[in-house]
């Protein structure tokens, strides 16, 4: 068990700059997802943290040790890859094992180990087998057990349940979340999924083109979100976006429509991005001051909710409801936003206002 | 693209996104490669060079001295060297040739999804895995006079007095040239046959419904697909066509007269011949010289061929 | 009218493997004839009485040939295992890695095969000479393993470069260390790469000629210097030359029939997928 920091990180290859200057902490036990577009430098970031890749500027710790220059073995990390990376030409049970062979562990202590592993995994009945004679959802859990073994200080996954089908990935996603809760190990977990993200972390950190935009707990993000990436980026069907002005009776969009707005936020007459989430529109049966009207386009009914995608004035919007409802593509509709769950971003979305 | 090109092996520095680390142990690996390469190849070629600057026969093992360039100065001189090039190229130019017209037709005959056809194309390679030397025994036996079937094939398709192949001046070489090729359209028929699967069969569909006839379908879409390869395979012909030696000794020795007398024979005759360890320096180094460049002009032209293609 | 098309395919394709291969089967026919019947003409292919008595002159513990052959297969085991030893040491240390003058060995690799093996019979006659070694098996050997390991170094390193560098990771992060990964990881999983590149080797080093005939004497000829030594010869016993060849050629015949899999592997790398 560590807690891994890192202090101002970067990385460079050649001339361009792809982390510029990352802090994170991480406590002891943690389950933290790094998350973010591809290309945002997430798992460069990770493959840092693990060794496989070089820092160019910066720290990293884990524990207390500064592990800049330290191989990736000594570490005292295990990884589990976007592929699996499982040695085609040994067992499941050699697989697990190989590196506690290594390290010259007794036979003995290394079967009971690898049983041990297997066994919260379920992999028992298959340690005889290969690879290439396993499913897609068997292989995740051989990566995993592969890792348990070692009972590493941390544990690093790098976009693990990518390669697996939606079904899969949920279930397996409940899996790996039960395994952190009986094991406590620090946990560092990338993804471009922020439904998985969300659900599985204790922290979050949204990551963008080399940057953090903003780390802490989900439920924080979600409610709070630093600037327009991440409240974009978290919640879906994404937040709606509405740009305008903010002005003395409410706020004013491009099209010069009206959207309502708290009193107290009416200080400022300046222009801002108005942001509220799909979810908390609710349909309005009148026409009121603090109601929107929108055009709607498709009504897309999912069974527990429906969602409607509309218009309002030139800017499309989606609104989640529980209910059922029956109007047709062209009708119009009043929708109310819930005042505290606005958000107002300033007009070059960097800021929360 | 699956289609090997000579350069792509030299490409080692794969595109991958992330760049691994460099690691010092796979220094370590390479000594006894590294090793071997500068003593037994570096080494000697550089020991090569200095032969050649002196007058040095084995025979005469004391009396040998420092001579400059003069050895080269001979050799432009010398008719036997300009005639052993001029064997030489005409050699590369006939076999060639022959390999890679024949190597194209039969390829494109055995290109058919038909059962059994795999061992036969299989079978095909025999010839390529023999020793060259074992190559120009086979076909003496085969093209003797006194009980080849060569002979006795060729009098039943009409040609009553058929050359004594190997002695005759005339066609020594033309025989050499046939077992080369003999040996070696297995190699063209094997690469050309990849490079023609590689090529979509809807084209081909698409070729016919605008009207195409075979020969048409031919130039316009299997010739060009398969250009990258053919350049491939001209390269490695050329340069082993240009090295060709254990044939002509094994069936000619050079003769008869100087028939085939390769530039490759002459260093050997003048080196362990005549034991002109000297001027057999300096000839071959001139050979490499010629080999290199031809192979670098030749592998410029592929990647050319290659870019335009892929 | 498909049917006699694929006829006619089939049809010409016996015909080019027949007219290929009939020189090396006019070959064992002769091995099989008897004295008398190898001058009969017409040559006949059949309708002679065959016999083995040309294989037995030629195999037996009187005839040098058979020592001639024990010569070959020492060369060529040693010069492969030497070969496969460095070269995929080499191959390993050139895959993937970012070595800045990786480029530079692949154009070195590559002069290796351009280069005329003339050119390098002076210097390593005089090198041989001089290390006492002029006749001995074990300097065709050493000849022989240089460019075997070019040949392996080649193959395998194409393989190896196929590896995902994911796997090789893992294994860092379990601890591996550059040996170890090579070891227990890559190298079991090239068997099929090694053992192509292995039958490449050996071949080639049974094929070789030049080398072997500057550097042996009459003790240590090779199979193909042997039957070489008989080209200048008036008065041979074709039959038993004919035998001689035969046997020569076995290796290669025995690999084109049974190793199919690994000369695709090694001929064409890339053009069988």
């Amino acid at each position: 068990m560590a807690s891994v920091s890192i202090e101002e990180a970067s990385k460079r290859y050649g001339s361009s700059k792809v982390l510029h200057d990352v802090s994170l902490d991480i406590a002891d036990g943690e389950f933290v997802t790094l998350v973010g577009p591809s290309g945002c430098g997430k798992s460069t970031l990770l493959r840092m943290i693990a060794g496989l890749e070089d820092i160019s500027g910066g720290q990293i710790r884990i524990g207390s040790k500064i592990v800049n220059d330290i191989a990736p073995k000594e570490r005292d990390i295990a990884m589990v890859f976007q592929s699996y990376a499982l040695y085609p030409h040994m067992t499941v049970a050699e697989n697990m094992a190989f590196s506690l062979k290594l390290s010259k562990i007794s036979k003995a202590e290394i079967k009971a180990k690898v049983d041990k592993a297997s066994d919260i995994l379920g992999l028992t009945p298959l340690l005889d087998r290969y690879p290439r004679q396993l499913s897609g959802g068997q292989r995740q859990r051989v990566a995993m057990g592969r890792a348990i073994v070692r009972d590493p200080s941390v544990f690093l996954f790098d976009e693990p349940l990518s390669n697996l089908d939606a079904k899969l990935r949920v279930a397996m996603r409940t899996e790996i979340k039960a395994l952190h809760q009986r094991l406590k190990t620090t946990t560092i977990y990338v993804t471009h999924d922020q439904v998985e993200a969300m659900t599985m972390a204790d922290k979050i950190v949204v990551m963008r083109d080399g940057r953090i935009e903003q780390a802490g707990r989900p439920l924080e993000l979600y409610d709070h979100p630093a600037n327009l990436f991440v409240a974009q980026f978290i919640g879906s069907p994404s937040m709606n976006m509405l740009h305008g002005t903010i002005g003395a009776e409410g706020f004013a969009t491009a099209d010069g429509l009206q959207a309502p707005l708290e009193p107290n936020h009416k200080t400022l007459s300046r222009p801002a991005i108005y942001g509220i989430r799909p979810e908390h529109l609710a349909i309005a049966d009148f026409p009121a001051p603090d109601t929107l009207a929108v055009t709607v386009d498709v009504i897309e009914p999912t069974g527990a909710e429906t969602q409607i995608f509309a218009h309002f004035g030139a800017t499309p919007i989606v609104a989640v409801v529980r209910e059922r409802i029956t109007t047709n593509p062209g009708d119009r509709l009043f929708l109310r936003p819930d005042m505290e769950k606005l958000h107002l971003f300033s007009a070059d979305g960097n800021s929360r206002l | 693209m699956t289609i090997p090109v000579i350069t792509s092996a030299i490409d080692a520095d794969n595109e991958e996104a992330r760049p691994r680390r460099v690691s010092n142990t796979a220094n370590l690996f390479l000594i006894p490669a590294g090793v071997m390469s500068v003593l037994l190849i570096g080494l000697p070629l550089l020991g090569l060079l200095v032969t050649s600057l002196f007058e040095f026969n084995l025979t005469q093992m004391a009396m040998y001295r420092f001579v400059w360039l003069s050895n080269y100065v001979t050799i432009v001189q010398d008719p036997a060297f300009w005639h052993a090039l001029r064997v030489t190229i005409a050699f590369v130019i006939e076999s060639v040739a022959l390999q890679i017209v024949a190597g194209v037709a039969i390829a494109l005959l055995f290109d058919h999804r038909l059962p059994g056809l795999s061992l036969i194309r299989t079978l095909f390679l025999a010839p390529m895995m023999i020793a060259p030397v074992f190559a120009g025994m086979i076909w003496r036996l085969f093209l003797s006079d006194d009980f080849g079937l060569a002979k006795y094939l060729l009098q039943l398709a009409g040609w009553s007095e058929p050359p004594l192949w190997l002695s005759n001046p005339a066609f020594a070489i033309h025989a050499v040239v046939i077992i080369v090729s003999w040996q070696w359209i297995p190699f063209v028929v094997l690469f050309c046959l990849a490079g023609l699967q590689i090529i979509p069969r809807d084209l081909y569909e698409a070729a016919k419904l605008d009207g195409a006839g075979p020969i048409r379908r031919f130039t316009a879409i299997t010739l060009p697909l398969l250009m990258p390869i053919i350049s491939t395979v001209l390269v490695f012909r050329v340069i082993d066509a240009l090295k060709v030696f254990d044939v002509i000794y094994a069936t000619t020795g050079g003769g008869p007269g100087d028939s085939t007398e390769t530039l490759s024979y002459l260093v050997y005759q003048q080196a362990m011949g005549f034991f002109n360890m000297g001027y057999g320096a300096a000839l071959a180094t001139v050979m490499l010289i010629v080999v290199a460049t031809l192979a670098l002009i030749l592998i410029k032209f592929n990647e050319r061929i290659a870019k335009g293609r892929a | 009218m498909k049917i006699f098309r694929i006829a006619c395919v089939y049809a010409a394709c016996l015909a080019v493997l027949a007219i290929f291969l009939a020189p090396i089967a006019w070959v064992v026919v002769i091995s099989l004839k008897m004295r008398g019947d190898i001058f009969t003409w017409p040559p006949t292919f059949f309708g002679f009485k065959p016999t083995m008595i040309n294989y037995v002159n030629v195999l037996s513990g009187s005839s040098k040939f058979l020592l001639y052959l024990g010569n070959s297969l020492i060369v060529a085991s040693v010069s492969t295992v030497v070969a496969v030893c460095i070269g995929t040491l080499g191959a390993f240390a050139l895959s993937g890695r970012r070595k800045r003058s990786s480029k530079l060995w692949s154009y070195w690799m590559l002069s290796f095969r351009m280069m005329p093996p003339v050119a390098l019979i002076i210097p390593y006659h005089f090198l041989y000479q001089k290390a006492g070694m002029l006749g001995s098996l074990s300097a065709i050997a050493i000849s022989h393993s240089v460019f075997s390991v070019a040949v392996v170094l080649w193959m395998t390193k194409n393989f190896f470069d196929e590896v995902p560098s994911e796997i090789e990771e893992a294994a860092m992060v379990d601890g591996a260390s550059e040996w170890q990964t090579f070891r227990y990881i890559i190298l079991p999983m090239a068997k099929a790469a090694i053992a192509a590149s292995l039958i490449f080797a050996f071949l080639t080093s049974w094929n070789e000629f030049l080398f072997a005939a500057i550097l042996s004497n009459t003790k240590t000829y090779t199979a193909p210097v042997a039957i070489s030594s008989f080209v200048g010869e008036v008065y041979v016993s074709w039959g038993e030359l004919a035998a001689a060849t035969i046997v020569g050629i076995l290796p290669a015949l025995v690999v084109v029939f049974f190793g199919q899999r690994y000369l695709l592997v090694g001929l064409a790398p890339g053009a069988v997928k």
